[in-house]
């Protein structure tokens, strides 16, 4: 046939509800375009995570350009899965000069207690870095684990911070491992800004995108008030990871810990989302991302979703007039590997527009819930702003507290109190002369996402 | 009498098997003329419903076309509207969210007097083919004009050839009816700005349905129990009981999900059996499957079970 090389959207919810259909159809429809990815629609086959596509209005005017925005919420199954998978990890840990005393001591204690959580199964190397990054260990399994520790508490504070280094080094300690079946991180630990080595932020970003593709993902640890926040929530957002503000030395284990529990409960990682807009439809913007766009295509990359997760993003699209009737102005394709089976999967969903004449039929079609995380979605711009105007010093602080209040109630409102706690945090920071920027970039690093355990 | 009984028994098997289905034509999107596989629910390029039909607005105002700013790549495109239109990272008509683009960053106007471009102080500046716009400067910009905004080049269209064009639909009868011709439609899929077919004189959807160039029936298919005829056109007819995969829908479950082509050309009807289930009589004589047979007004179709008689329309 002719059309072979158009794109094939086989799994389409709705195609089971349009009347009189051929059975045959949704197996004909079978078989992914590029090939490898397992479709698992059969019922009854456990999915480790869904996608549901939801319009801020079913129905668009066909005669005028308009704007609608569309949320992708992705959800991973709560329950069931049994056995965690097991985690190929690597501590790049940062022992530069500001790190002497009680930060050095309580990090050697967290990487002991990491250290007792992980099985034999659990493969562990360790990178330490100040002017140059060196393997500490290099990966292996945790079965002498008196032996890891000893190895931990040998290292010393050096100088200066060459985190492009260290970042290149514990990246390959983690590849050098198997990656089949397991989940692979590289857990960054730094309380400072980049001093030596390459210190272009671009460059360090760039390295960590690249190593995302090479399905390494990075959790970024940030202690004390030095380091740049920007820098490191970027790197987590960026690769899939999860970024941390660690305010006191003491809590280093904690958090710590709370990293590797995540880590234990990820069941679909190297997350993408792919828009396809069908003829007539533009993406304007993915909130919070900065998006490839393709051929009639926008890719994202999403966190590395835990057990019970819901994140969710917020897209705008332009839509063309066009005669009157139902489209699928777009498809959301998810694309993950799927930590329990091990196999890369697929799933998506399609958002339908009814397209009217009558504005009537517009008033009776907004999706309260859509608007809601647009809302979201702008608090968390706007909050960004604020954290930029604060730096800056355009922003006084009576102005920020008071933005940050109203983001503060708008987040209560739609039941994010985990959030709403953080901004809270930061308002506490400004009241007590502290800068809020570090607790605010955790604050939007996680907008977006949702845990409910 | 038992003879005939018993050969209508095995010749009519009670469910409709579904392997005649499989093979199916393609559907043509009565919105764009895409050629869609019948398991397709929504058209593949337009995202049309194919079990619906569309509802013409050509006589509805539409909005003035006034050109468009395409990236590059082609991967953006922002049509543009009448008056100001604000370029910027934000909240803007032109949303470009890239670094090197200031929150607001420019402004294109649209007049009678033509389309024009303004930096309105951006951090990295706004460049009209190759050279860098002074703040709150307007300069012209035509079509093809390359625009420099940061770091994001973006080509300006004007409006003669930015037109979206397919917004009138086919005549929309119940029976969806359209000539399919693949070969000649395929090549418009690389090209989504250009949407109306021009290969087929036959069936130019232009602006309004009023025009009698529009799938003018040529023939019918009457059937013995006499309910709506079902409208031929010009070209293939593919005829069989799934919505969405055929231009003309027998909805007997003795016709097969795909039963029979009907192919009409210069004037001669003749039809093949596309492997049916229960097979094609014409005048009472079964067709072997595949084998076109030439049809004349008046001859009695049997598809299945339902009967039709073909009347040919005065040309």
């Amino acid at each position: 046939m002719n059309d072979s090389t158009q794109m094939i959207f086989p799994d389409d919810p709705n195609k089971t509800r349009v009347g009189g259909f051929d059975p045959n159809a949704t197996q004909m429809a079978g078989g992914m375009p590029g090939g490898e990815g397992n479709r698992t629609m059969m019922a009854g086959s456990q999915q480790a995570i869904t996608v549901e596509c939801l319009v801020e209005n079913s129905y668009a005017m066909a005669t005028e350009n308009s704007r609608q925005h569309l949320v992708a919420r992705i959800t991973a199954s709560g329950t069931g899965m049994g056995v965690r998978m097991p985690v190929n990890l690597c501590l790049i840990l940062d022992h530069s000069g500001s790190m002497e005393g009680p930060p050095l001591d309580y990090m050697k204690s967290a990487c002991g207690y990491v250290v007792d959580l992980l099985e034999p199964n659990d493969v562990l190397s360790i990178v330490a870095f100040s002017d140059t990054a060196q393997v500490l260990m290099p990966a292996r399994r945790v079965v002498n684990k008196a032996l890891i520790k000893e190895h931990i508490m040998r290292l010393e504070v050096g100088n200066t911070t060459n985190l492009f280094d260290a970042l290149a080094l514990g990246a390959s300690q983690v590849a050098s491992a198997p990656a089949q079946g397991y989940v692979n991180r590289a857990l960054l630990f730094t309380d400072g800004e980049p001093t030596a080595g390459n210190k272009d932020f671009a460059s360090i970003v760039g390295q960590v995108v690249e190593q995302k593709s090479r399905g390494i993902t990075f959790t970024a640890l940030g202690f004390g008030p030095e380091y740049n926040e920007e820098l490191l929530a970027s790197i987590a957002k960026r690769s899939g990871g999860n970024y941390y503000y660690i305010t006191r030395p003491e809590l280093i284990p904690e958090i710590f810990r709370r990293e590797l529990e995540t880590l234990m409960m990820i069941v679909a990682r190297n997350v993408k989302l792919r828009v396809h807009m069908s003829r007539w439809v533009q993406v304007r913007q993915i909130y919070g991302k900065l998006p490839a766009f393709g051929h009639r295509s926008a890719e994202v990359t999403l966190s590395d979703m835990e057990r019970g997760e819901t994140q969710s993003a917020v897209i705008e699209l332009g839509l063309e007039p066009r005669p009157g009737g139902k489209y699928r102005i777009a498809t959301v394709e998810v694309s993950y590997d799927d930590s329990v089976t091990g196999r890369p999967e697929t799933i998506s969903a399609d958002a339908i527009v009814e397209f009217t004449t009558d504005p009537s039929q517009i008033a009776s079609g907004v999706n309260q819930m859509v608007l809601r995380e647009v809302e979201i979605a702008e608090a968390s711009k706007s909050l960004e702003r604020t954290v930029m105007g604060m730096r800056t010093q355009q922003v006084s602080s009576a102005d920020a507290v008071r933005e940050l209040e109203r983001t503060r109630m708008l987040l209560l409102d739609q039941g994010k109190t985990m959030q709403a706690q953080d901004i809270q945090k930061a308002i506490d920071d400004i009241h007590g002369g502290a800068a809020p920027e570090k607790t605010l970039m955790g604050t939007i690093a996680n907008m977006d996402r949702e845990k409910n355990r | 009498m038992n003879e005939n009984m018993t050969s209508d028994a095995t010749q009519v098997v009670s469910a409709p098997a579904f392997e005649a289905t499989q093979y199916a034509a393609n559907v043509d999107c009565p919105v764009c003329h895409t050629p869609n596989p019948p398991s397709e629910t929504y058209c593949m390029d337009c995202g049309f419903m194919l079990s619906s039909a569309p509802v013409d607005v050509s006589d509805m105002p539409k909005p003035e076309s006034v050109g468009k700013l395409v990236s590059s790549d082609g991967a953006l495109e922002f049509p543009l509207k009448r008056g100001e239109n604000t370029i910027g990272r934000e909240a803007a008509d032109v949303l470009l969210v890239n670094s090197t683009v200031s929150r607001k960053h420019g402004r294109v106007f649209v007049e009678d007097a033509g389309a024009f471009i303004e930096d309105i102080g951006s951090a990295n500046g706004t460049f009209v083919d190759g050279v860098k716009l002074e703040p709150n400067q307007r300069a012209e910009i035509k079509d093809g004009s390359e625009i420099t905004i940061g770091s994001v080049v973006m080509k300006y269209i004007a409006p003669e050839l930015a037109e979206p064009e397919p917004i009138a639909c086919e005549a929309t009868q119940e029976i969806e009816v359209e000539p399919a011709d693949d070969s000649a439609k395929t090549e418009e899929l690389e090209e989504p700005a250009e949407a109306a077919p021009e290969a087929e004189a036959a069936e130019e959807p232009e602006q309004s349905i009023a025009e009698e160039s529009v799938a003018q029936p040529v023939g019918h298919l009457v059937p013995k129990d006499g309910v709506a005829a079902l409208a031929l056109c010009e070209g293939v007819n593919t005829i069989g009981r799934r919505e969405g995969a055929n231009t003309v829908v027998v909805s007997d479950p003795y016709c097969s999900g795909r039963h029979a082509d009907l192919t009409v050309q210069d004037g001669v009807f003749t039809i093949t059996d596309v492997g049916s289930t229960n097979g094609t009589l014409v005048n009472g004589a079964p067709l072997e499957a595949h084998a076109a047979r030439e049809l004349q007004a008046g001859d009695e179709i049997t598809l299945g079970r339902p009967v039709f008689t073909l009347e040919v329309s005065n040309a």
